[in-house]
C-alpha cells in the first residue's frame, strides 16, 4: 500500500498570521519581509527556473524588488499575495528572458560548487533535495504552457482562477492542460522508473 | 476543445488506459488541489503525487541566498519613501521629440498678441479705413478716420500719425467723404509751423476730458468746439460708451 498524502502539505506556510505578517512588513520590520521571502522564495525560484532555467535568479531578484516596492498598496490574504507575486516573476521572467535573448552570454563550467551543499544536511533532506530536482527535471521536459500550469497549481498552490488570469488563458482551458501535463507526467515517471 | 483527453500518440505508455476517465480526473484534481489521494488508487497515481509533493521541499541555503538583499532593499526603501532604487536605476522614458519649450512660449506670446494688437489698433485708429469701419461694426471701435474728425487719442503720440491730424483739425469737415490721410509719406512734406503745433496741443488737451466726460455722462452736447462733424462725433462717443470705462481709458492714455 503506498502513502495516501499525495504532498507535503507545506503552504500556506505562514497561514493566519499572515495578515500580521504582511502588516509588519508594510510598515518596515525586516523580520517580517524576511518571513514572506522565507515562505515564497523557494517555491519562486523553482518556478522560475521551469520556466526560464537560464535567468531564475535574475527574474526573482527583480520580482522581489517589485513586490517590495509595491508592497505597501498590496492588501489582500495569502492566497492573494501568492497570486500577486507569481505574476509579477511571470512578467520579469518575461522582462529578462526577452533581455537575455538580445544580449546572449556563455555560461561558464560549473564545478562541483553547484553541487555542494551550503549547510550541513542530513540524509533526508539530501535525498529531499534530490526527489525535488527529479520532480523540477521531469516537469521542465513538458511542454512550456504545460509546466508552468503545474507550478502554478501544484507547487505554488493557487486555484484555477487565479492560474487562468496569471497564464491569460480561461479556467477550463487551465484545467485541461494541467490534466494533460499530470498524465504526461504519469507516463514519463512509470518510463523511467523514477521511485 | 471538445474533451480534456489527450490523444493516444501524445501520450504513449500512458498508464491509466484501463480506468474511467472520470475517475482519473478525480484523482488528478485531488493532487492538483493538494488533497489526499484514497488509498485504492493507482499505484501511478501515487507516485505522480510523490513526485509532485517533492516540489514543495523546504527552503536551500543557496535558493534564499538573497534575503539579506532584500530585507536591506525594503528597509532603504522605508527609509526613503521616495521610493529610488539603490540596486536598480529608475527607469526612464525615451527622449520624445518635442518643440523646445521657449517655442511653444513664443508662439503662444504670438498668438496672444495678435488679437491684443489688432484690438488695441482698432481701438487707436490707425487700422485702413475698410478694416477700421470692419472693427467699428463688430467690437464698436471708433469708426474710420475722415477728415475733419479729430482721432479719440490725442494727435502726436505717433510722429506720422501727429502731422496727420493736426492739419484736419484746423479746417472746417468736408461733407464729402475724404480717404484719411494715413500715408506715411505725406504729399507735402510738412511745413513747421508755430500754428499746427499749437493747434495739435490745443486738440490733445481738449480731447482727453471731452473723452472721459463721456464716458462718464453720455451728454451729445457739443463739449470740444472747433472738431468739426458733431454727428460723427457722436457716433464715436456711442461707440465708446459700449464699452467698459477701461478700455476708453486706455484709449486716452
Amino acid at each position: 500500500m503506498r502513502r495516501a498524502v499525495c504532498r507535503a502539505d507545506t503552504w500556506p506556510v505562514i497561514g493566519a498570521e499572515f495578515a500580521a505578517t504582511l502588516a509588519r512588513a508594510q510598515a518596515g520590520d525586516p523580520d517580517a519581509v524576511a518571513r514572506l521571502y522565507r515562505d515564497a522564495q523557494p517555491g519562486l525560484l523553482r518556478y522560475l527556473r521551469v520556466i526560464v532555467p537560464e535567468a531564475a535568479d535574475d527574474a526573482a531578484a527583480e520580482t522581489w524588488l517589485q513586490v517590495v516596492t509595491g508592497l505597501d498598496r498590496f492588501s489582500g490574504a495569502e492566497m492573494e499575495f501568492r497570486g500577486w507575486l507569481f505574476a509579477i516573476a511571470r512578467h520579469r521572467a518575461a522582462d529578462v528572458g526577452r533581455y537575455r535573448s538580445r544580449h546572449p552570454t556563455v555560461p561558464l563550467a560549473h564545478g562541483d560548487a553547484d553541487k555542494r551543499l551550503t549547510a550541513p544536511d542530513t540524509a533526508d533532506v539530501a535525498a529531499e533535495r534530490a526527489a525535488t530536482q527529479r520532480a523540477l527535471t521531469l516537469i521542465a521536459k513538458l511542454p512550456k504552457d504545460q509546466a508552468e500550469i503545474v507550478m502554478l497549481r501544484v507547487m505554488a498552490g493557487l486555484d484555477t482562477n487565479t492560474v487562468a488570469r496569471i497564464v491569460g488563458k480561461k479556467p477550463g482551458a487551465v484545467r485541461v492542460a494541467a490534466h494533460r501535463a499530470l498524465r504526461r507526467l504519469a507516463a514519463m515517471i512509470d518510463r523511467a522508473g523514477v521511485l | 476543445m471538445s474533451g480534456q483527453d489527450a490523444t493516444p500518440g501524445e501520450m504513449p505508455g500512458f498508464p491509466f488506459t484501463g480506468r474511467p476517465a472520470s475517475e482519473l480526473d478525480e484523482l488528478l484534481d485531488m493532487i492538483l488541489n493538494g488533497q489526499s489521494l484514497p488509498a485504492d488508487a493507482p499505484e501511478e497515481i501515487h507516485d505522480l503525487g510523490e513526485t509532485l509533493a517533492s516540489l514543495d521541499g523546504p527552503g536551500e541555503p543557496d535558493e534564499l541566498a538573497g534575503e539579506a538583499a532584500v530585507v536591506r532593499f525594503a528597509l532603504a526603501r522605508k527609509a526613503s519613501p521616495v521610493g529610488v532604487s539603490p540596486a536598480r536605476p529608475a527607469r526612464r522614458k525615451p527622449p520624445r521629440r518635442t518643440i523646445p519649450r521657449s517655442a511653444r512660449v513664443a508662439a503662444a506670446l504670438v498668438v496672444a498678441a495678435i488679437p491684443l494688437g489688432g484690438t488695441a489698433a482698432a481701438y487707436t485708429g490707425v487700422l485702413p479705413g475698410p478694416i477700421q469701419d470692419f472693427a467699428h461694426r463688430v467690437i464698436h471701435a471708433p469708426p474710420a478716420h475722415q477728415p475733419g474728425h479729430p482721432k479719440q487719442h490725442p494727435a502726436g503720440d505717433t510722429p506720422g500719425h501727429g502731422n496727420a491730424v493736426a492739419p484736419t483739425a484746423s479746417q472746417p469737415a468736408s461733407p464729402a467723404p475724404a480717404k484719411p490721410n494715413r500715408s506715411p509719406k505725406p504729399s507735402k512734406p510738412p511745413k513747421p509751423s508755430p500754428k499746427p503745433t499749437a493747434l495739435k496741443q490745443k486738440a490733445h488737451k481738449q480731447t482727453a476730458p471731452a473723452t472721459v466726460t463721456s464716458k462718464a455722462k453720455p451728454s451729445p452736447g457739443p463739449t470740444t468746439p472747433g472738431h468739426g462733424d458733431n454727428e460723427t462725433r457722436a457716433q464715436a462717443v456711442q461707440g465708446q460708451d459700449r464699452h467698459s470705462g477701461l478700455i476708453a481709458t486706455s484709449i486716452v492714455q
